[in-house]
């Protein structure tokens, strides 16, 4: 490179037309040019031609020049490849560019080519071979001498055809764009029009000459070292980085593939287990309403009117209602019992439990399977001699009365009369615990043990087997509605079973209860609970 | 119909049963009646024995209400049967 410039000074004398046919001698005599000058470089064209690129570009090389102390030039060598050189420059450089150009831009192009040679150091090792030597050429003008291992940059060209060469240009500005970028860079400055300024330019540029030449020797041998070490390395490559590469892709590709499936599938199953939920919770929500719903259930006029009749009529002994399975027969004496402020007897409470049975089984999908002792089981069950007596109701609850056994049932219901009031008690078969539950919020766990020790022998007689009755939980229950007078407790007792019996939580108050009790009333006079 | 078969008084003691009415305080009462008698004799003679209201029992066997119009025969009642008779409950506070 050096030799181009040597080239351009001889142009001054006016030969533009062969900007490579340098002159060794002219390398040796010009010697090291004092790196002041290179100072100038930038001024000239920043005065002439302010649009020039030439200036900041070529600056960096002056500083380095600066730096460096000039290296002998070297003799013979250095000019034998001169040719192929400008064969590189041929091959790089646009065919259409006139000589003077071509040769500043190279020198303008070399400076640039710096910044890229350093780019392709530091940044891209995984540059190739290849387009760091174009690179190597112009960067030879600038590169500091010494700074690298240098090799005859000419003996290196010479082992190329010109053919070879633009074959390997062509191939590294197709393959690389880091060198087809410089072909860009180049191109914008052909389509400037160079006046003698520039050939002013490039006269003082060539003073450093002689320092470059030293440089193309240290470059080439850069490019030695590159291509020693490149092969090996783009063998591994062209061999490994491909298919590893691709393996690895495609390894991770399935991975991600696999993973995403499954992922895919989990979502769906997610998705569908909340849609379920969600069917389940809206038919729950729905069959909730519908029971909240049919259990406020306002009496239409008729009914209430029915009501009122049966309970305020004169004739007391009159029947108003005869359940022929249970055999109670229901006057209006009885029935008034549901007035308000009454208190509840046995033959309404027992009556309802019944029609509470028979509403079960007319829709057992509908409501809990429930057994629902009569009030008289629990007094008839501790009232032996000796206080709690199996035997006394050992025949209440067969097979054949019955139909099922007790054991089955989701929920037992046993009323406590206890006096002048009226209490529940639940045996929750499926949860396996005994509930009490007394409107006036009070516990009573002997009643429960006794139904504990009745439900153990009562399984092992009927069935033979054994329940560990005994270890179930004793509990009451939270927030229970209590009754807030002295007359309720009845209505309370019939509601609890009613309620727990649709298996609804208990969500009635003291308030409910007039309500309550006509509908109950009216129940009964249709043997037909709801 | 049962009158009349009371008034009869067939010497078969075939036609005959044992009944025991047990009360809410463990107080038993015997008694022999017909197959084909009603009930209702049985209890108006218990109530009369107690000195009670017989609107104010209740009458059960193996937990259900008798009827005064049933028979043992009808119940399938057996010698030695139990029937218990409770007094009826009412409740309020």
């Amino acid at each position: 490179m050096g030799a181009l410039t040597k080239n351009r000074k001889r142009r001054l004398a006016g030969d533009l037309r062969l900007p490579f046919s340098s002159h060794p001698v002219f390398d040796v005599a010009a010697g090291p040019s004092p790196p002041s000058k290179k100072a100038k470089i930038p001024s000239p064209p920043a005065d002439f031609r302010p649009l020039t690129p030439p200036a900041p570009v070529a600056a960096p090389p002056a500083a380095a020049l600066r730096r460096f102390p000039p290296a002998a030039p070297l003799p013979r060598p250095v000019h034998a490849p001169q040719r192929i050189l400008r064969a590189f420059g041929l091959g790089s450089v646009e065919p259409s560019r006139s000589r003077l150009s071509e040769s500043y831009l190279k020198r303008e192009g070399g400076s640039e080519m710096e910044n890229l040679v350093a780019r392709f150091l530091k940044g891209k090792k995984a540059a190739t071979f290849t387009p760091w030597r174009t690179g190597k050429r112009e960067d030879a003008l600038v590169r500091p001498p010494g700074s690298q291992g240098s090799e005859d940059n000419d003996g290196a060209d010479e082992l190329l055809g010109l053919d070879q060469y633009k074959r390997l240009v062509k191939s590294v500005q197709e393959g690389n764009s880091v060198v087809s970028d410089l072909g860009s860079v180049k191109l914008v400055f052909p389509s400037s029009p160079f006046g003698l300024s520039d050939r002013k330019i490039v006269n003082q540029k060539l003073e450093e000459t002689p320092n470059l030449h030293v440089a193309n020797t240290k470059v080439d041998d850069e490019g030695k070292l590159v291509s020693e070490w490149t092969p090996s390395w783009e063998e591994k490559a062209s061999v490994k980085r491909g298919p590893l590469y691709k393996e690895l892709h495609v390894e991770s590709a399935r991975k991600h593939d696999s993973k995403l499936r499954d992922l895919e599938l989990q979502v769906e199953l997610a998705e569908k287990k909340i849609f379920s939920f969600r069917l389940v919770r809206q038919e729950q929500e729905k069959k909730f309403k519908e029971d909240v719903h049919e259990v406020f259930l306002p009496l239409t006029d008729e009914e209430e009117e029915d009501v009122y009749r049966s309970l305020n009529g004169r004739n007391s002994r009159e029947i108003l209602a005869v359940h022929e399975a249970s055999n109670i027969h229901i006057t209006r004496e009885v029935l008034q019992c549901l007035s308000c402020n009454a208190w509840l007897n046995d033959e309404v409470i027992n009556l309802y439990l019944e029609l509470l049975k028979e509403r079960e089984k007319r829709e057992p999908k509908k409501f809990l399977k429930c057994h629902f002792f009569s009030t008289f089981f629990y007094k008839k069950l501790i009232n032996g001699r000796n206080g709690y007596d199996y035997k006394a109701v050992r025949r209440w609850t067969t097979q054949k009365k019955l139909g099922y056994s007790l054991i089955e049932c989701d929920k037992i219901f046993v009323p406590i009369h206890k006096e002048v009031h009226w209490c529940l008690a639940v045996i929750d078969v499926k949860e396996k615990k005994f509930l009490y539950l007394d409107s006036l919020g009070g516990i009573d766990t002997a009643v429960l043990k006794v139904l504990a020790k009745y439900l153990m022998d009562e399984v092992e007689d009927k069935t033979a087997n054994q329940v560990d009755t005994l270890s179930w939980k004793l509990e009451t229950v939270d927030d229970l509605p209590l009754q807030k007078n002295g007359w309720d407790c009845g209505m309370f007792m019939l509601k609890y079973t009613d309620f727990y019996s649709r298996g609804l939580s208990l969500c009635f108050s003291q308030d409910n209860m007039p309500y309550f009790r006509k509908r109950t009333a009216k129940e009964i006079l249709r043997l037909r609970a709801e | 119909m049962s009158g009349q078969e009371e008034e009869k008084k067939p010497a078969d003691q075939a036609a005959h049963i044992n009944l025991k009415v047990k009360g809410q305080d463990g107080n038993e009462v015997f008694f022999r009646i017909k197959h084909s008698t009603q009930l209702r004799k049985l209890m108006n003679a218990y109530c009369d024995r107690q000195s009670v209201d017989i609107n104010s029992i209740a009458f059960l066997f193996d937990g259900r209400r008798l009827r005064g119009e049933q028979t043992p025969e009808e119940l399938e009642m057996e010698d030695g049967d139990e029937i218990d008779a409770m007094l009826h409950q009412t409740g309020g506070s």
